[in-house]
């Protein structure tokens, strides 16, 4: 009965649209996350603004780190269709390193702003900001702990058809959450500096 | 399905795109603001297709559906929320707002 369920395409595609459903709910949250900081964004209470406050080289930086990574994760997924597992756990170690990278970058930003007295509580415009970055960065770090539990899971079990869709799912979180990167590069550090 | 190539294409066109927004800011070209919203907004159309593989697949239709509605619900949500705010401020005349908040908050200043 389990062998049956699992070389079922149908079960394996109608959870991949669930999981299509969850994302885009999140996209929702997200998306009001970033009306918060549009409408705030100049609301700085005498404090500094984003210009004052955001590097550039910076944002550019855990850009790339997490495009790279966006990328690295889709290596891993392609070595999981080919059965290499090896490879796999690799590219997967990879994306799991530059993750991490990258959430350290943010929260090395994030002390350094509170150190100097502009954290949350200094004006709305900091509150959305990090409501919004701080937001994602969880979703990061959940991301990051996902990525660990699945492969100790491919280590322990291989490279099983069921392993294999609970990968793409992984995969697709991943992929999203630079998604919603793209937008904060823009609309928070680029916008900030025009 | 994901290949290689819909990957390595994906990647170098996104790396292209955020190069490019980048420098626009840097160099600070004319209509910065629309230029690298665009920038952004064909990126975020190359990653769906590259990476998310949006549109592929057997539920491709049902996925569609489902992205286009969210659309439409993060336009009404985004758009309105700043439609609405700016025509508040709009029409209060300068500082009110803020002397109504200190009040509210019993801050002198």
């Amino acid at each position: 009965m389990e062998n049956k369920l699992q070389h079922h395409p149908e079960i394996n595609d109608k959870a991949i649209f669930g999981f299509w459903v969850y994302l885009m709910t999140d996209l929702i949250m997200f998306a009001a996350l970033f009306a918060a900081f549009a409408v705030l964004r100049d609301n700085t209470f005498g404090g500094p603004s984003g210009r004052e406050l955001f590097s550039l080289p910076g944002a550019l930086t855990e850009t790339l780190i997490l495009l790279t990574s966006s990328f690295t994760c889709g290596l891993a997924i392609l070595a999981a269709y080919k059965n290499n597992k090896p490879q796999t756990l690799v590219w997967f170690a990879v994306t799991f390193l530059l993750g991490a990278a990258f959430l350290t970058l943010e929260l090395t930003e994030f002390s350094h702003l509170i150190s100097e007295g502009n954290s949350w509580q200094r004006s709305a415009f900091l509150s959305s900001f990090f409501s919004l970055v701080g937001t994602h960065g969880l979703h990061i770090a959940v991301g990051l702990l996902w990525m660990l539990v699945s492969m100790i899971m491919v280590w322990l079990r291989g490279l099983t058809p069921r392993i294999k869709d609970k990968l793409f799912r992984l995969i697709l979180f991943w992929h999203f959450l630079d998604v919603v990167w793209i937008f904060i590069f823009t609309i928070v550090y680029l916008y900030a500096h025009i | 399905m994901p290949t290689f190539k819909t990957y390595i294409i994906g990647f170098i066109l996104s790396l292209a795109l955020t190069l490019a927004a980048y420098f626009a800011v840097l160099w600070q070209v004319p209509v910065t603001v629309f230029v690298i919203t665009g920038l952004a907004m064909v990126q975020l159309v190359v990653q769906m297709i590259f990476f998310l593989h949006v549109g592929q697949g057997k539920d491709r239709h049902w996925n569609l559906v489902v992205f286009f509605s969210t659309l439409s619900v993060i336009f009404i949500l985004v758009a309105g929320s700043i439609w609405i705010m700016n025509h508040l401020n709009y029409n209060m005349t300068p500082g009110q707002m803020e002397q109504y908040m200190l009040k509210q908050e019993g801050i002198m200043k």
